[in-house]
């Protein structure tokens, strides 16, 4: 199975986001990126990804909007698609439930190495 | 009735009574007096007369017995009846011409038989008409008397009739005739009556026989009945109707020799007239008197119930509440007691309300003073009382919700639930954290005390007290703080996982024996380490702000050059962000005293904030003048510019524009509040103004450079430096320490 290649990478720290990015292509996944909530929903449009990996707190739109947005809107074409908040906000164990409903997965980006977001990745892979 | 009528009702009793029954005795006495004066005038008089006319007719009898007693004449009356011859009959008529003579008075003298037939007269002109009628006296009378009119002039004229006896054997009468004249003249002397008083004599028959005094003109024998003469007892009167028709009192006697009755009489008008006058009189005294009772009782009255009165007003005033009422009554008597009594327990009444006023007004100055909103309310959850802190939490009068209903005015939430709150608690009953729509659309967070009254006389009107304290300035400063701890690690996290990437990179890198790239993500990964630093000493910076240990090193300070340096420091940030940043000011030489560093800090931290905000392409402008002795530094940017409402709150610990966590914004929001903090503590202020969508300037001022103030600053420098790593120097030293160490 081909599995999960496409990822749009929703990120406002530019840090962040050039180490994400550059790691997940030097892993050979086709990465997109967005610097907050709405440029995600736009480039989700034009993409059509089939991971999102989402910061929470952005300027603009916020990761949960965008959340939302991308699960129960079809226009975003990802009602599908796999969607991990990605961030340093809260803790994992205290996500709110509506919240919960609609995301895939919920990591703390200090808590883990980047080697650990390919393992998350191939979870979803496992599942298909 | 009201006492003054009663007053009056009082001294009339006894103030008209006496009057009333001394006058009653005083009439009836009186009018007795005057009416047994009058019948006796009229008995005395009748009296008299009786005796004139029985002594006048005594005197007549006796002279006319004397003349039938003549033996000359008794021969010559045998020798007539014996011989009726003309010489015998003239004979008679002699003797009985010259005994007439004999006495003065008689008019005419005529014999008769015992049958009444005419004999012989002394004079011829009486001779046919005046014999008739004539009687021999009653058994046992030698006399009679009787009173006729018969003659043609129309005088009446008295005939005394006389038995003759011859031998001791009646054989004829002698009767006289006289004039009325002297009877008349006794009978009209009415001397001892008034005017209307008079005096008849009738007969056996009622008949009139004299003259009626009011009437000259009518015949004799009138008929006098309706006087009722003959039924009076003597000595008594009796009133009853006379000839005129006039009310009289009449009184009458019986006259001897004869069967004449003898009455006087007078109008009961004039009887009474001095009764009249005298009940008049005593009317007018009467009615006098009564009338200066009466303004007597009056002035009494007003002189006794006015005092009264006064009180009693006084007293109704005092228990309608007006304490400041006093009766205006200067008396000796108790009256005068009374008064001052009142007035004494008006201003006592009036001190003790005023205590009460008082300790009530304490009581709601304190009830008012009290941030706790506090109700007092019926079973029904009606409100009775409202203190003012209500108003901080329905923004209406406390007034205005007396009478309505606490379900009204609150609608309760719960965890965003809708509440129902029960009013009507046995004990006392804690509801935390209720949450309402205020009127203006603010969430409010509220802990609400409902506590049931327990003093049972005041239960009936007021059932419960419900307390609600505010909490939703605390609620939000826990939300602040729970946000603060949030964003706070979100802020540490961030570098902490860039530092982590970074090295994550170099080692991948080394483990493919690819240097390329190393160094940089190596400098990348110290940069966010040192972030890191700077995060945690400004979280530092903050406990010590709190706790007064923040420690600034004071010197003389290039402000200029601060400022040009921080600039220069954001100067990358800036280009990469394509941001026009420009500085307008003196480049060197404007001292004040403060702390470099912590002055650089704060330039930084605004002129970063500014670039943060500004879009792509936009323009920071940083300032510096001089205006009077402050230098002023201004930060000016073409932002998204800061909410009006949310100007105040900006320099306030953990307050963030965009709402915090929500938002998606980043930052501790503590930068200007450290800022503010160390500006004040430079004596000098920092503020804000901004438009939404144009654009905002900061701007801050400290002091120019004195001696005086540079030695204030050092003397308070040195009484602060007990937080051995607690400057700002020593954390711009990367950690190491230079001076400032006490110890």
């Amino acid at each position: 199975m081909a599995g999960l290649r496409k990822i749009l990478l929703v990120e406002d720290n530019v840090e962040l986001r050039n180490i994400y990015e550059m790691f997940l292509k030097h892993r050979g996944y086709d990465v997109v990126t967005a610097v907050d909530g709405e440029d995600g929903l736009q480039k989700a449009k034009e993409f059509h990804p089939e991971l999102v990996l989402l910061d929470i707190m952005m300027p603009k739109m916020d990761g949960l909007r965008a959340l939302k947005m991308l699960r129960h809107d079809e226009r975003y074409g990802c009602t599908k698609a796999k969607i991990v908040l990605l961030t340093n906000l809260g803790d994992a164990s205290r996500v709110n439930p509506k919240v919960k409903e609609d995301m895939d997965g919920y990591v703390i980006k200090a808590e883990i190495e980047l080697g650990d977001l390919i393992d998350i990745i191939k979870s979803f892979e496992n599942q298909e | 009735m009201k006492i003054r009528q009663k007053f009056i009702t009082l001294l009339l009793l006894i103030g008209v009574t006496p009057v009333l029954v001394v006058s009653v005795v005083a009439y009836l006495s009186f009018s007795n007096a005057l009416l047994e004066k009058t019948t006796d005038q009229l008995s005395s008089t009748a009296i008299k007369q009786e005796q004139r006319i029985s002594t006048y007719l005594q005197t007549r009898q006796e002279e006319v017995t004397k003349i039938a007693n003549q033996y000359d004449l008794q021969v010559l009356i045998r020798q007539y009846l014996n011989d009726p011859s003309e010489q015998n009959k003239l004979a008679l008529k002699t003797i009985l011409q010259d005994k007439k003579v004999e006495v003065s008075l008689i008019e005419s003298m005529f014999l008769t038989d015992l049958q009444g037939n005419y004999l012989v007269s002394s004079t011829d002109d009486v001779e046919k008409e005046t014999v008739r009628g004539i009687k021999e006296p009653g058994s046992g009378e030698d006399t009679s008397v009787s009173v006729r009119n018969d003659w043609s002039d129309g005088l009446s004229r008295v005939y005394i009739t006389s038995v003759i006896s011859v031998n001791k054997k009646r054989t004829a009468l002698l009767n006289v005739v006289f004039r009325t004249d002297e009877l008349v003249a006794i009978v009209q002397d009415y001397t001892g009556l008034d005017e209307t008083g008079e005096t008849v004599v009738v007969d056996d028959q009622n008949k009139s026989l004299f003259p009626l005094r009011f009437d000259t003109d009518a015949s004799l024998k009138i008929d006098l009945s309706s006087l009722g003469i003959q039924s009076l007892n003597g000595g008594k009167y009796h009133t009853a109707i006379d000839y005129r028709g006039h009310e009289v009192l009449v009184l009458s006697h019986q006259v001897g020799l004869s069967d004449w009755t003898v009455a006087t009489k007078i109008d009961t008008s004039e009887a009474l007239a001095s009764i009249t006058l005298l009940r008049n009189t005593m009317f007018l005294i009467v009615g006098a008197a009564v009338l200066v009772i009466i303004m007597v009782a009056i002035y009494f009255t007003r002189l006794f119930t006015r005092p009264i009165l006064e009180v009693s007003r006084v007293s109704e005033r005092i228990g309608r509440g007006d304490f400041s009422a006093r009766a205006d009554i200067d008396r000796k008597d108790e009256l005068g007691t009374l008064a001052s009594s009142v007035n004494t327990m008006g201003r006592n009444l009036r001190e003790l309300i005023g205590n009460i006023e008082s300790q009530r007004q304490r009581l709601q100055v304190i009830l008012d003073s009290t941030t706790e909103a506090i109700f007092a309310i019926d079973a029904d959850a009606n409100i009775i009382m409202a203190n003012r802190a209500v108003v901080n939490l329905l923004y209406v009068d406390p007034n205005e919700l007396v009478g309505r209903n606490m379900k009204d005015v609150f609608k309760w939430q719960h965890g965003m639930q809708d509440f129902i709150v029960d009013y009507n608690v046995e004990d006392v009953h804690t509801y935390a954290s209720l949450q309402y729509v205020d009127s203006k659309g603010s969430q409010r967070y509220v802990k609400l005390i409902v506590a049931r009254i327990i003093d049972e006389s005041y239960a009936g009107k007021a059932q419960a007290i419900v307390t609600i304290h505010d909490e939703t300035s605390s609620h939000e400063l826990e939300n602040m703080k729970t946000d603060f701890v949030s964003m706070a690690a979100h802020e540490l996290r961030t570098p902490l996982t860039a530092v982590r990437g970074y090295l994550e990179m170099v080692q991948y890198k080394q483990r493919h024996n690819d240097p390329k790239d190393t160094d940089k993500y190596v400098n990348q990964a110290l940069k966010n380490v040192s972030d890191l630093g700077g995060l945690i000493n400004n979280l530092l910076d903050v406990t010590r702000i709190e706790r007064g240990t923040l420690t600034l090193s004071m010197s003389k300070v290039d402000i200029a050059s601060e400022v040009i340096n921080a600039m220069s420091d954001l100067k990358f940030v800036a280009n990469e962000r394509r941001i026009n940043m420009s500085y307008d000011g003196a480049e060197a030489n404007c001292f004040v005293v403060g702390d470099g560093v912590a002055l650089r800090e704060i330039v930084n931290n605004l002129v970063s904030n500014a670039i943060k905000y500004t879009k792509e392409g936009g323009s920071v402008a940083v300032s510096l003048q001089q205006e009077g002795d402050q230098y002023v530094v201004k930060v000016k940017d073409t932002g998204m510019g800061i909410p009006a409402q949310a100007i105040p709150h900006l320099f306030t610990k953990f307050y963030r524009v965009h709402g915090g966590l929500a938002s998606g914004s980043s930052g501790t929001g503590l930068g200007l509040y450290i800022a503010k903090s160390i500006i004040e503590r430079h004596k000098g202020t920092i503020g804000v103004e901004s438009t939404e969508g144009v654009g905002s300037t900061f701007k801050f001022s400290i002091p120019v450079f004195t001696e005086e103030n540079y030695k204030m600053a050092q003397q308070a420098t040195d009484d602060n430096t007990d937080d051995v790593a607690g400057n700002i120097t020593a954390r711009r030293n990367r950690g190491w320490v230079t001076k400032n160490i006490t110890r």
